[in-house]
């Protein structure tokens, strides 16, 4: 009934029609932090709206929309102080394609040309994709391997989150998602594996330290929270028997959560360790796919 | 009822303004208020592409599109611009290979395919398929769509030998 008293009649069992809402569509970072503010709580934010529509047919029921495609600001890409910078406003379209990304993060780059279909990635930003927080998408794969922060802005103030906090949800609403930050970029070396998808996909980070590098290995699957190890890498590593232990020894320390009803932890395990050698080899010694 | 939004959009080269709700969706308007009936209505959530128009020449999904997000752009759906070349020859494409049994996701399919020509005029099959790949086909198991849009890039192709 209170569906129904607001406007949003259920047209099928999974299905409900689009609720009336206020809509806004501001300009600026600045204004559109102030009108979130003002709208005391029951307000979304619609970037590309690709995930958001489906939201509202699920039955969310937001009091009033705050359209962001006119801010340019959350579609610029900078790089100040080896961190890189990406707009959370941009489709993943422009946003792999752009040229500081692709210089920067090649492997970024070319793992974020992958992901959706090629319609959806025209509309659908990178913003909207983290905090959907559906484990299908992607980005939150790519992005939890690369340490990567998330810059909020609220009214007066700015936050960082790192992505496992945004599928926490360890804090209340934190305001604008503006930015996605990575730190490091010129130590970095990534590869994002998505062969064996929908079964799991892989996205590993080498952060290198003089002799030494740091690998970050993050999997996701359809159905479950992206899951991560680290581990170290000695550049000595003894070829590509060494890359497979190494490979094996990080995939065994993933957790029990990674399983689900249609594949179990142990299988997922396997094929990480095939998919981890493969990415070790192409970063370490620049083997092709 | 909230107060209607002035939206002002350009379909198939013609300029319309309107004023909707601020919930109205791209389909509904093309649908209902300007008949364009060959866009069609299936999931309803941006799944399926047969509702794929192209907005200043950018194929997205009209169901999953608010009327706001176009103002001020250009729309173009299947059953407009008889005198697209592009289009035409998608059309004639998918006629010559079959492309199509029930036809329902068609008008997105060859909304796709006009996209895609317009970008890359000879594409290899791989190129299609990935671009096929956003739109689903219950039917035809796919194969024929992507002979349509091959021979739709070599009809284009032909009927520009020969311009000077």
């Amino acid at each position: 009934m209170q569906l129904l008293a607001n406007g949003a009649g259920l047209v099928a069992p999974s299905q409900r029609s689009i609720p009336e809402f206020r809509l806004h569509q501001p300009t600026t970072l600045a204004e559109a932090v102030e009108i979130a503010a003002s709208e005391s709580g029951n307000a979304v934010f619609h970037a590309g709206g690709t995930d958001l529509i489906v939201q509202l047919r699920e039955g969310l029921i937001p009091d009033a929309v705050i359209a962001l495609s006119r801010i340019d600001e959350l579609r610029t890409v900078a790089r100040i102080d080896d961190v890189l910078q990406i707009g959370a406003g941009l489709t993943h379209d422009a946003g792999s394609a752009h040229p500081l990304v692709r210089r920067s993060v090649p492997g970024l780059a070319a793992g974020w040309s992958q992901i959706a279909t090629v319609r959806i990635r025209f509309t659908a930003t990178v913003g909207g994709n983290l905090l959907a927080r559906r484990a299908r998408y992607e980005m939150s794969i790519l992005l939890q391997s690369l340490d990567a922060r998330l810059r909020f802005h609220r009214q007066g103030a700015q936050s960082t989150a790192t992505v496992p906090e945004i599928w926490a949800r360890s804090e209340a609403s934190r305001g604008l998602l503006a930015a996605i930050e990575i730190p490091d970029v010129s130590a970095v070396k990534f590869d994002y594996d998505r062969s064996m998808r929908p079964v799991l996909t892989v996205a590993l980070t080498l952060r290198h330290n003089g002799r030494y590098s740091t690998g970050h290995a993050v999997i996701g699957s359809e159905y479950r929270v992206p899951q991560s190890v680290e581990f170290g890498v000695d550049h000595h590593y003894g070829g590509r028997l060494g890359l497979r232990a190494l490979a094996q020894q990080a995939a065994a320390r993933f957790p029990d959560d990674i399983g689900d009803p249609v594949t179990s932890a142990r299988y997922r395990r396997r094929v990480a360790a095939v998919l981890l050698e493969r990415q070790l080899a192409r970063l370490l010694e620049g083997k092709p796919q | 009822m909230k107060e209607p939004n002035e939206v002002s959009l350009r379909v198939n080269g013609t300029d319309h303004h309107l004023g909707v709700p601020a919930n109205t969706l791209l389909l509904d308007v093309l649908r209902d208020r300007l008949r364009h009936r060959g866009v069609k209505a299936s999931c309803q959530r941006g799944v399926c592409g047969a509702c794929t128009v192209l907005v200043d020449g950018t194929p997205t999904a009209s169901c999953s599109t608010f009327a706001f997000q176009v103002d001020g752009r250009s729309v173009e759906c299947v059953d407009g611009a008889a005198d697209d070349p592009v289009l035409a020859a998608a059309q004639q494409g998918f006629r010559e290979c079959a492309g199509f049994q029930c036809g329902f996701c068609t008008g997105g399919m060859l909304m796709l395919t006009t996209a895609l020509l317009r970008q890359a005029p000879d594409p290899g099959r791989e190129l299609i398929a990935q671009w096929i790949s956003s739109n689903i086909c219950r039917c035809t198991g796919y194969e024929m769509i992507l002979e349509s849009v091959a021979r739709a890039a070599e009809i284009l192709r032909e009927s520009q030998v020969g311009e000077p």
